[in-house]
């Protein structure tokens, strides 16, 4: 089921909280929506639902215009933060509930609990209470309980917020290949921009309550449209430069931009990389700090009034004798870098 | 010695000043030459219709106050609108206020020359419910829909959204969302809510004594007549036996149903203009108000005039301090105020350092929590009759120690809770730190524990005042004329038909009573709450 939003605008008092978003989510497709906290996303995701109404704009399901249509008749799934497991309700009354709302009769119920559960790992789990459960099992329950009435569409509110990082990991690998399965229609709400490159079809960029950028993980991460989207999603340099006569001159080459005035060149530390020592080319650095992490070498050089973050392999700290204030040569990727507007 | 040793002292003071009249109590109603059940069957045969009208006044009570707090949960748990403190502080009222001061302004509103009446004169109408079943009612609930408020209200205002959120996605329309959903998390608050206001409605005292007349006794009633005017011992003490069972199982069930654990933020609806929720809103709130504040005001008024339609006067207030004996109540009348203030001062401090150290102890060993609260079970006539009985032969019956004593039991429990929530939320840590930093006990006590607790103390302190201030059924059968308090006053007063002075006089203790109860509203709303 295709979702559709058309200029949807939200406001909390005085306080915007989403302005004029329009997003369209394909058929199948898991689409994340990742921002700072306080950017909107929830808030999208509860209009979504039919949890909160919007102040203008309508909502699409397929063709059919949903704005007015309360939550219960809308056919989402939808898996809270807090999971939001009936706490009176052992694992088996959870899950079914949607389907008991529904009228289903108890055979069938009790068949699609097997399913859900045994879909999400957690078998023979029915007779427990949501207090007995740890966290990645209630995450588990609460996604089973989602899916089991077979909702049109799945949203999911930062699910994976409170586990721990080893948990958040494999779980969301989880939920990718439910989702896949199932070929249900997914917004997977999220302030981790490593979960959004790992899980998503398409990135919907929001600061502000403004949608910034939508597009493909790899897409948005190459080519942000701001600075914003560019750390938000990564180490990001971005080196002062001015455009005049849409271009700006740099020592790393000249750089065409429909602007006038200050502007950023944008490049990940992974496409700078140390220069051999026999070549002459590049651009000479200071070195300010290293450091090791995750297997991987990152120093922060310092150029002119400009601090540049390099990735490389950890194993040329020893052959370059990588430390504070040494002098060396980088080099940066050209094809990688672009130019953005403040 | 290590402090929590220092549980012996609260301790022998329970088992001195609770247990062993009770144990005396036990051996009056159940001793005759050996043990023995006559009295209780005796008891359970001539009294059991006013054992049945006891049960069932309570429960008539109970959800009659159950009808009138739910409304008032429902929008303290779901809406946000300008006015929502004021509401919910003119709501804590009732329970702040002595119950005599309670039948008093049913006479003045409701009575048969009150002010209601006055004013539907002209219409040749005249309503006739003092006396009646109805008018323990409706007291009985005016008296305790506050703590239906405050408790299911509370529950509703911390139950997270998400759960009605998520059965709303899941298909479940409103109804279906109330009932399977709604209902269920708030059914251990309601549940709680209706047996505290059922045991306070079953061991009321002061309503039911002048407000039922003579044919609508209780069990409470009852055996302030056995033991005062009867003078049956045996009798009245197996009817006390009788009441304290049934008060245990409920205040068994009270215990027994913990607050639901499904807290979480909740998202309340904005009230704002013209809209059916905001008019249900004002009209909830005037009805609640006119109920609390009409019985308040018509005494202020008839505390200021001659009479209805009288000409203003201060002519009560100035009897309330005249030099000469009242009649009435054999001393000077603004001697009672001083009684009233010289109990309520005692009950604190006894109360309050005794449930510290309780507190203390109670932290490692929560399981006996109820125990050390038991006396809640023990209603305040039997309390004072249970007295008589261990005290009749000593030296301090009849003397001002055992009406304050009898005032620290009544307050203990309520005290001790305040004190406790506040001792059990405390980080250890904090001593250990201020411990290792160098402070001894005394000092580590003083500057990182104390802060903690003195919201709880102080709470727990203001709840002292107010419960020996309005204190009424144990007093009446322990006073000396010479000790007689402000509640017994006004009772007394209230006899001779004089209702200005009564009126003034409950101006007075209401005052009091309400500068306590400012007392409590300013230094911990939750820590109140928790303290049912």
């Amino acid at each position: 089921m295709r979702i559709k939003l058309e200029k949807i605008t939200r406001n909390y008092g005085e306080i915007p909280a989403l302005r004029g978003i329009s997003l369209e989510v394909n058929d199948g497709e898991i689409m994340t929506v990742l921002g700072p906290s306080g950017c909107g996303k929830t808030t999208m995701l509860r209009i979504i639902a039919g949890l909160l109404e919007p102040d203008s704009g309508r909502i699409f399901f397929g063709e059919r215009d949903v704005t007015a249509l309360p939550p219960e008749k809308r056919r989402v799934g939808m898996v809270f933060q807090n999971y939001a497991l009936f706490p009176h309700m052992d694992i088996s009354e959870n899950i079914g509930f949607g389907l008991r709302m529904r009228g289903s009769d108890k055979g069938h119920i009790r068949k699609r609990v097997e399913e859900a559960l045994s879909l999400v790992g957690l078998d023979g789990y029915e007779k427990r209470m949501p207090s007995e459960l740890s966290g990645g099992e209630q995450q588990r329950v609460a996604l089973a309980r989602a899916i089991a009435p077979e909702p049109d569409i799945l949203l999911l509110d930062e699910p994976l917020s409170a586990l721990d990082a080893g948990l958040r990991i494999s779980l969301r690998h989880d939920i990718r290949s439910i989702q896949r399965e199932l070929g249900i229609t997914t917004i997977y709400v999220t302030h981790d921009r490593d979960e959004a490159m790992d899980i998503s079809d398409r990135i919907a960029v929001l600061n502000r309550g403004r949608l910034e950028q939508e597009g493909e993980p790899e897409e948005i991460y190459r080519r942000p449209v701001n600075p914003f989207v560019a750390r938000f999603l990564g180490d990001a340099n971005l080196i002062n430069v001015n455009v005049t006569n849409g271009t700006a001159r740099t020592p790393f080459g000249n750089f065409r931009g429909d602007f006038e005035g200050r502007g950023y060149l944008f490049f990940r530390p992974g496409d700078c990389t140390i220069s051999d020592d026999g070549m002459d080319e590049g651009i000479e650095v200071e070195v300010i700090s290293s450091r090791i992490r995750s297997g991987l070498l990152e120093i922060t050089v310092k150029y002119g009034e400009e601090r540049i973050k390099l990735h490389e392999k950890e194993s040329l700290a020893r052959k370059y004798d990588i430390r504070p204030g040494k002098r060396i040569k980088v080099r940066i990727d050209t094809d990688a870098i672009i130019l953005l507007k403040p | 010695m290590n402090r929590r040793s220092l549980f012996l002292i609260p301790l022998i003071f329970l088992l001195a000043f609770f247990a062993y009249p009770v144990v005396s109590l036990l051996y009056l109603g159940l001793w005759n030459g050996g043990a023995t059940l006559s009295y209780l069957k005796e008891a359970f045969e001539q009294y059991r219709h006013v054992i049945g009208f006891t049960v069932y006044q309570a429960f008539l009570s109970s959800i009659l106050t159950l009808c009138i707090g739910l409304p008032g949960a429902y929008i303290m748990g779901n809406y946000a609108f300008r006015g929502k403190s004021l509401i919910k502080a003119i709501s804590t009222v009732p329970f702040i206020l002595p119950s005599i001061i309670v039948v008093l302004g049913f006479l003045a509103l409701f009575g048969n020359r009150g002010l209601i009446n006055h004013l539907l004169e002209p219409f040749g109408i005249h309503i006739r419910i003092l006396y009646s079943l109805t008018a323990i009612l409706l007291a009985h609930a005016f008296y305790n829909f506050p703590i239906v408020i405050r408790m299911v209200g509370s529950a509703w205002e911390n139950m997270d959204s998400s759960y009605e959120d998520a059965a709303a996605s899941l298909g479940a329309g409103p109804w279906k969302r109330f009932l399977y959903v709604t209902l269920p998390l708030l059914a251990p608050s309601m549940v709680s809510a209706f047996t505290l206001v059922f045991a306070y409605c079953f061991m009321s005292f002061a309503i039911v004594l002048i407000l039922g007349g003579a044919q609508y006794a209780t069990i409470e009633v009852e055996i302030y007549v056995l033991a005062t005017v009867l003078i049956q011992p045996h009798m009245a003490s197996a009817l006390s036996i009788i009441q304290i069972a049934i008060s245990l199982i409920f205040i068994w069930t009270y215990t027994h149903f913990g607050r639901n654990g499904a807290s979480g933020i909740r998202r309340m609806k904005k009230i704002r203009g013209f809209s059916p929720a905001s008019v249900s809103v004002l009209v909830y709130s005037a009805i609640i108000s006119f109920f609390i504040l009409g019985p308040m005001l018509s005494v202020v008024y008839y505390s200021f005039v001659t009479g209805w339609g009288g000409s203003f006067t201060l002519h009560w207030y100035r009897l309330l301090f005249s030099e000469g004996a009242s009649s009435v109540i054999g001393i000077r009348p603004i001697r009672a105020i001083g009684n009233s203030l010289f109990f309520a001062f005692l009950t604190v401090v006894i109360t309050v350092p005794l449930a510290l150290l309780s507190s203390f102890w109670a932290k490692e060993h929560g399981k006996w929590v109820p125990l050390i609260m038991v006396s809640v079970a023990v209603s305040s006539v039997t309390l004072g009759w249970a007295y008589i009985g261990a005290f009749l032969k000593t030296g301090i019956y009849e003397s001002w120690p055992i009406i304050a004593l009898a005032h620290s039991i009544i307050a203990f429990p309520l005290v001790f809770r305040s004190v406790y929530n506040s001792a059990v939320s405390m980080d250890d840590d904090l001593r250990n730190a201020a411990r290792s930093l160098g402070a001894g006990p005394i000092r580590a006590f003083l500057y990182a524990e104390l802060p903690q607790i003195r919201p709880g103390m102080l709470v727990g302190a203001t709840f002292a005042f107010a419960i020996s201030l309005g204190e009424f059924g144990a007093t009446l059968l322990l006073y000396r004329p010479e000790y007689t308090t402000m509640p017994i006053a006004i009772y007394r007063i209230l006899g001779t038909r004089a209702f200005g002075s009564a009126a003034a006089m409950s101006v007075v203790l209401m005052l009091l009573a309400g500068i306590s109860f400012l007392l409590i509203d300013r230094i911990g709303g939750s820590q109140e709450r928790s303290a049912f």
